[in-house]
């Protein structure tokens, strides 16, 4: 399981690169082209778009890694439970947010077979859309799992 | 069961799954979709949760926060809170308070690049706290003035608070920035003022020596500041612009300064954890909102509101004691995603100037992170230092918390102080 959700993290960092690179790029070559009053022209076609789907894969990618690290929550009670209790508890927390992660990733690969179907692809540079919901799809699906595996686990 | 009621329902199992462990974004996710199918059914409320993870993580207007979150990273792994320690040393040498101002203005200074009081009061506590105890600075103070200067950075801009807030209510991001920027000097202004009346009641500043370290330590920071701000408002880029731009500085910044390429992929990663951290809060605040929505709790609470004779003053205040409660128990960020969506419709319809409002939100928000008995500052600042007692930092951080209520009295008597830069420069 934490092969795994290394592999998201590692992913999702890729994702961030690409995020920061078509943002900071865009904006460079904004300058430069305002600048040199239109010389030089090599604006990145789609940074936009290409942004909005860096980012869907660097946030649900990461995810997996994010439940394995901790998420956000309030231990002020739940610190002083009895031990079998928080541990059910902890059981029942798991298995809700596989929980999500099956209804996200299910939701998400549908999409991407629509897309696949439809032949959606971003608007600028017609690459396919589907093989990265796909990719959010799976980093989903390794949340269900990281939810399922501390459901038995704990 | 009407609507309504499933809405207070709802409302009432969020808070026994949050206080019994769950995670925040999973509470608000388990709770929203639940009731979401008690109202319209059990498919559409799968089909909300499908939508509000595509919708949130695809939002062009949330890619901003991994950029600025990635700043602060490589910001931090790039040395620079050691280069603030001993700038902010040259600079407040030989006034009283010794190390303590030292630690606030460093704090404040580090905070608003970071964007995390609590990634702020570690780092800080682990840079200063050696020098402070090496020099005899009274341990009450030293850990009062780190746990409370790390509070500082968020009112000052680029801060991911404001940003949040300013995304979540659709307000400008410049805006939220320009308005932060006078309750943030304030904010420092009145800290430093309680070091030196604390150090000289308490005989606490510790000796004057000086340590090693020059004014050219900070400028690294000034220029990625004044980069992102001037480019901001100067009409160069816009914020999520500024945000890259920003990352890409540091990130430029960091090589330069030698970090390895290791250190700089665990920026990357720890910044994605963080930002799916966050999002996941945004994606259960989104599939709430529908439930909010549907069952149109928040109409029911302005008319409760209504019904009571409440005014905005009386609004505020209960929005007040809220925050300074949850602040406590929760962390920053976490605790504007989870409440602003609820609170910000009342706020609204009570006709409270929303800018106002985030001001005074976040500077409460922050005030909870250092109230005793249970501010997470507090703890973050005890890890970092073995054998600190909490009954020192308790009484340690008291003065600054005072220094905070005085603060969001001035705030709340004169709106001026957050609006007045906003509006003069036209937002």
């Amino acid at each position: 399981m934490a092969g795994l959700t290394r592999a998201g993290e590692a992913l999702a960092a890729a994702a961030l690169v690409l995020l920061l690179v078509s943002v900071a790029g865009s904006v460079t070559a904004r300058l430069a082209y305002d600048l040199s009053a239109g010389a030089l022209d090599f604006q990145i076609a789609a940074a936009r778009e290409i942004a909005r789907y860096a980012l869907m894969l660097a946030v649900l990618a990461a995810l997996p890694g994010a439940a394995e690290r901790g998420l956000v929550r309030v231990d002020l009670v739940a610190g002083r439970l009895p031990g079998v209790l928080a541990r059910a508890l902890e059981r029942l927390w798991a298995l809700l947010l596989a929980g999500f992660g099956a209804v996200a990733a299910w939701g998400l690969a549908s999409s991407a077979l629509d897309q696949l179907h439809r032949g959606e692809t971003l608007q600028d540079i017609a690459a396919p859309l589907w093989p990265l919901t796909a990719v959010a799809a799976l980093g989903c699906g390794v949340l269900a799992l990281v939810g399922l595996w501390h459901t038995v686990s704990k | 069961m009407s609507p309504q009621t499933t809405g207070v329902l709802g409302f009432c199992a969020l808070v026994v799954l949050l206080v019994f462990g769950c995670p925040v974004g999973l509470a608000l996710i388990v709770i929203g979709a639940l009731g979401v199918a008690a109202i319209i059914g059990p498919m559409p409320a799968l089909r909300v949760i499908e939508t509000a993870v595509f919708d949130v993580a695809t939002n062009a207007s949330f890619t901003l926060i991994p950029l600025f979150l990635l700043m602060g990273a490589l910001a931090a792994r790039a040395g620079l809170s050691r280069d603030l320690f001993a700038a902010a040393h040259r600079l407040t040498r030989g006034w009283p308070g010794g190390l303590a101002l030292t630690g606030i203005t460093a704090s404040a200074a580090f905070a608003a690049i970071s964007g995390s009081s609590l990634a702020t009061a570690s780092t800080m506590t682990r840079i200063a706290w050696p020098e402070m105890a090496r020099l005899g600075t009274d341990p009450r103070l030293a850990a009062g003035s780190l746990a409370a200067g790390a509070t500082l950075g968020i009112m000052i801009p680029p801060s991911i608070a404001l940003l949040l807030y300013a995304l979540i209510t659709e307000q400008s991001v410049a805006a939220m920035f320009l308005a932060g920027v006078l309750p943030g000097l304030l904010g420092f202004v009145l800290y430093a003022v309680a070091a030196m009346a604390v150090a000289r009641v308490w005989q606490a500043g510790g000796q004057p020596e000086a340590l090693a370290g020059t004014l050219s330590g900070v400028l690294p920071v000034l220029g990625l500041f004044t980069l992102v701000i001037a480019g901001l408002y100067g009409g160069v880029f816009t914020p999520l612009e500024a945000g890259g731009v920003g990352a890409a500085l540091a990130l430029v910044l960091a090589l330069w300064r030698g970090v390895g390429l290791g250190a700089i992929r665990a920026a990357f990663t720890e910044t994605v954890v963080t930002a799916a951290t966050l999002f996941f809060i945004l994606i259960g605040a989104e599939v709430f909102g529908y439930l909010l929505s549907l069952s149109r709790l928040t109409q029911l609470l302005s008319a409760t509101i209504d019904t009571a004779g409440w005014g905005a003053f009386e609004l505020m205040a209960a929005i007040l004691v809220l925050y300074l409660v949850l602040g406590c128990i929760l962390e920053s960020l976490a605790m504007i995603l989870l409440t602003v969506p609820v609170l910000y419709p009342l706020v609204v319809a009570a006709g409270i100037d929303p800018i106002w409002f985030g001001i005074i939100c976040v500077v409460a928000v922050e005030v909870g992170l250092i109230t005793p008995p249970l501010g997470l500052n507090l703890f973050v600042v005890r890890a970092g230092v073995p054998g600190l007692s909490l009954g020192v930092l308790w009484r340690g951080v008291v003065p600054f918390v005072a220094a905070d209520l005085v603060r969001l009295a001035l705030l709340l008597a004169l709106p001026c102080l957050a609006l007045w830069l906003p509006r003069s420069l036209g937002y």
